[in-house]
């Protein structure tokens, strides 16, 4: 606590006098001219993910999905989801064991926004069955409903609730690096694919 | 209107034709220049290498030397760009407001203070220009490529204007060449190494003639440039300008 | 050393520098794209600038309503005046934890506190998680860029660190099976580890919460397996807004790497049920530097690197040659504040030319803040004597018209009697080791003048 004072007193001493706080725009003149979803798939394609629309006249999204999922993860024996897909599922909760998670194959979630200047997913600690799983799993699988588009980050910061945040991440892309010479690596620690769908 | 010319202290010793073509160009767009004596140096030697106490002295010759005139023009936006904006530890007279005010780097006195924005003639060579720091960002005199993806500026604006000149397109448009005042001998690895990267970008590109609006900036390449037995020739802007500009010109006398 | 003398070194291998060169120029080449591609880049970059500043402005508010929130959030705060109590206060959460293994995402704060020897004193061992950092940890060396720390080494120098420490084929250096293997490796060490360390990118004041932004997702999977979190930051962290936080998280991996944003932006505000969050604030330095009018902007980084890649003093010496934390232009504004005798040298270490702060996300005016650094230098005792001499004689000289054109005029005859292989010997004279020296001319242009105008 003899620091805490500390600090705070140098910072008072030698702190200038107070600069007014400016006021952050939307930024948003261009509304109407741009397709957010349209913009969203192709940051996402070149940030590393997959990028998947519910056709016109599909009229059943779940089926839709359940087929694409078998389509383009044959071979995930472990899948965990937060929707009812009704495709067989492993049930995760905060507290199974990492030798558990460790395990998982494909998680496919729910994003709440979706951001086009960056193709970045909120997802917060509610749509997960356990933080953990977006990076643990191999591949991960977001879903996001038409509406739920905005234009950059200053709209999806507004919608984010201020109370009762807990746990939350942007998502954009797979995990990668950079870190040998340069080039560009998916899948360094987290999940190796990300693949969004549209509803 | 009294227009002063100020040569930098090693122009004045090792490259007086650019002084001389500075003054040429000057008379020939109608100006009556005069040359102040008492005039030596802008103190940057001194302040760039963090004695800027020891240039309070300089500062107030300078200031002394042309406090008189309208304009003050320099071949040499380094030494334009410290006056503005290092002069600041003197105290603030009017004189010395004054001064700071009035110090043109050339083209930009020719460009915005003549208003002058054609020189024509012809110069038929591959031109490559360098873009120095103090010029460029210092004093604006062109684009920065961290702000926008447009290059261009005032020099390379006035040199287009040249009939038979063609401009280096260069990979890197804005990169230092690494002269840099004192560093060119306390970090003389670096500098040397930047201003051979400079150049490797001109020779790859085709520059015949690599000119520019700082003579610190071309000595440290020609240096560079003999030793190596590159075939690129080095001239001032000034020297092309006075070059392809053949007679008086017709600025309103109102103007000079 | 000097960074001048270590930039020699550097230098002599000259393809290499220029691999490390054209490296750093293509991230600066990415980061362009992905700048150009947002119209209102340069009116974000003034907003970053000014909630920085009037963040500072009110520090000492923004850090007291970050703890409170944070503290209702059931996060335990720590303060720490310097590197060794921040140290101290980590060791001790670790200890208590009963754990014996610390898995650590990127953080130059713990870099700046020396955390990893002093934990491995203490028998704490430690894992860096970053792949980058990894590659460094097992080499034994600081980083070299803040961003991308193993940026200095070639693939096959990796593929040898890997084969020795991962047990990779010799000789294997594919950048793709290399980060394999420290996939698989590091996944042992997440699913082990009961504590995890990470950095803080930023804290923001009204929800409690802090943002962790890595494009590998490795602090998010030491954080969320483990059973406790402690999170290291510097005073200088926290924003006051989420509506804040929204500029900072455009302006950050696009000046940093050119990607529009990293892979995961995380925010932690609230420790996950069962477990333990803690942040720790360090001052080390900071509010000293708070308290220097021309060097308090340099608070404001955000630690992207851009300043880095774009440096053509750093893309040709390396990030070692500053022998500091933090390389670099910023790093040569923030190391003289913390030990001006061991970093004198490193505000002399640029051309002043000014791409820095023409990049820089937050607009801090780093070349004007070198130049400033060089006047204290220079009052220092760490500044040359002769040197200190000569500026005063040489100050003299020119201020003093008649004497300066007599020694001129000296000075251009002896140059043009001297032989050349005196004038250009290179330990008499640096400038001439890889250039020649102007040709003196005649007469100056001075002596031109009074024959031919007056
Ligand atoms: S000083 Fe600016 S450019 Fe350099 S790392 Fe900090 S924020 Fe980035």
């Amino acid at each position: 606590m003899l620091s805490r004072q500390k600090i705070l007193g140098q910072i008072r001493a030698n702190k200038p006098p107070e600069l007014p706080s400016p006021i952050v725009p939307f930024f948003n003149e261009n509304e109407g001219k741009i397709n957010a979803v349209e913009k969203f798939g192709e940051v996402l394609r070149f940030v590393g993910g997959s990028f998947y629309e519910l056709p016109a006249g599909e009229t059943n999204p779940n089926a839709w999905l359940v087929r694409e999922l078998k389509r383009l993860f044959p071979a995930a024996k472990s899948v965990v989801s937060s929707l009812s897909l009704g495709m067989e599922t492993q049930t995760i909760t905060p507290e199974t064991d990492t030798s558990v998670l460790e395990g998982i194959d494909l998680a496919v979630l729910y994003g709440e926004i979706a951001v086009a200047e960056n193709a970045a997913i909120w997802l917060p600690e509610a749509q997960m069955p356990h933080r953990a799983v977006p990076f643990i799993t191999q591949y991960l699988v977001l879903v996001v409903k038409k509406e739920s588009f905005v234009r950059n980050m200053h709209e999806a910061y507004q919608l984010i609730p201020k109370q009762n945040q807990t746990y939350g991440v942007f998502i954009s892309g797979p995990s990668k690096t950079a870190d040998i010479e340069q080039s560009l690596v998916i899948g360094a620690h987290g999940a190796r694919g990300l693949t969004v769908f549209v509803v | 209107m009294k227009i002063a010319l100020f040569v930098p202290c090693y122009v004045d010793q090792f490259y007086p034709q650019v002084g001389i073509a500075t003054l040429q160009l000057l008379e020939k767009l109608g100006c009556e220049v005069e040359f102040p004596l008492g005039q030596t140096c802008c103190g940057q030697p001194m302040a760039n290498s963090g004695c800027e106490q020891d240039s309070v002295g300089t500062y107030h010759q300078f200031v002394r030397t042309f406090a008189d005139y309208d304009h003050i023009v320099t071949p040499s936006g380094s030494c334009a760009y410290h006056v503005k904006k290092h002069f600041d530890i003197i105290e603030q007279t009017p004189a010395v407001r004054k001064v700071r005010e009035n110090t043109f780097e050339l083209i930009q006195f020719i460009t915005d203070v003549l208003k002058v924005t054609h020189i024509g003639g012809t110069f038929a060579h591959q031109v490559g220009l360098h873009l120095s720091c103090h010029g460029q960002r210092g004093l604006h005199l062109a684009n920065a490529s961290e702000i926008t993806p447009e290059r261009g500026g005032q020099v390379s604006q006035i040199l287009s204007t040249i009939g038979g000149l063609t401009l280096t397109n260069l990979t890197r448009n804005d990169e230092c060449c690494g002269f840099g005042g004192s560093f060119c001998v306390t970090e003389e690895a670096v500098s040397a190494r930047m201003g051979i990267d400079r150049l490797g970008d001109h020779l790859r590109n085709g520059t015949e003639i690599l000119t520019g609006g700082d003579v610190s900036c071309l000595m440290h390449m020609e240096g560079i440039i003999r030793r190596q037995r590159w075939p690129i020739k080095v001239m001032h802007v000034a020297e092309i300008l006075n070059q392809t500009l053949q007679s008086t010109t017709t600025i309103p006398k109102t103007l000079c | 050393m000097s960074h001048s003398d270590l930039a020699e070194k550097f230098n002599t291998d000259f393809d290499k520098t220029t691999w490390h060169d054209e490296s750093l120029w293509f991230v600066r080449q990415k980061r362009d794209r992905a700048v150009f591609q947002v119209e209102e880049f340069q009116e974000l970059r003034e907003l970053g600038s000014q909630i920085k500043d009037h963040t500072l402005s009110k520090l000492d508010y923004y850090l007291e309503q970050f703890e409170a929130n944070a503290q209702a959030n059931g996060v335990v705060v720590h303060w720490a005046a310097d590197a060794h109590e921040h140290n101290q206060i980590v060791l001790d959460i670790i200890k208590k934890s009963g754990e014996s293994c610390l898995v650590k995402s990127k953080s130059m704060l713990t870099e700046e506190c020396h955390l990893n020897p002093f934990l491995e004193k203490n028998g704490v061992e430690v894992v860096d998680t970053d792949l980058g950092e990894r590659i460094i940890q097992f080499l034994d060396q600081p980083p070299s860029h803040i961003v991308m720390p193993a940026i200095h080494l070639k693939k096959e120098e990796i593929g040898e660190v890997f084969h020795k420490h991962l047990g990779t084929a010799k000789g294997m250096s594919d950048p793709q099976q290399l980060t394999e293997a420290a996939r698989q490796h590091l996944r042992q060490k997440f699913m082990a580890a009961k504590v995890a360390l990470s950095g803080v990118n930023f804290a923001v004041a009204e929800t409690g919460g802090i943002v962790v932004c890595t494009n590998e997702g490795n602090a998010d999977l030491g954080i969320d397996l483990a059973n406790v979190h402690i999170a290291s930051m510097g005073i200088e962290k926290v924003i006051p807004t989420l509506e804040h936080l929204a500029v900072f998280t455009r302006l950050l991996a696009r000046s940093a790497i050119g990607q529009p944003i990293t892979s995961y932006t995380s925010h932690f505000t609230k420790p996950r049920q069962g477990t333990q969050m803690h942040v720790v604030i360090v001052d080390n330095g900071r509010t000293a530097q708070l308290g220097r009018p021309d060097f308090r902007a340099s608070l404001k980084c955000i630690r992207c690197g851009a300043c880095m890649n774009t440096c053509p003093v750093y893309r040709r010496s390396g990030g070692h040659s500053y022998d500091a934390t933090v390389p670099g232009p910023i790093g040569a504004i923030l190391s003289p504040n913390i030990d001006l005798k061991k970093h004198s040298s490193l505000p002399f270490a640029s051309t002043l030319c000014g791409s820095c702060s023409d990049v820089c996300p937050v607009k801090i005016d780093i070349h004007v803040q070198l130049y400033k650094w060089r006047q204290i230098v220079s009052k220092s005792g760490d500044y040359s004597a002769s040197k200190r001499l000569a500026m005063n004689v040489l100050g003299r000289v020119l201020e003093r018209p008649q004497i300066y054109g007599r020694i001129g005029k000296v000075a251009r005859r002896m140059l043009q009697i001297t032989p050349h292989a005196l004038s250009h010997a290179a330990a008499l004279n640096p400038w001439a080791k890889a250039r020649e020296l102007p040709q003196p001319p005649a007469e100056s242009f001075k002596e031109w003048y009074g024959k031919n105008r007056k």
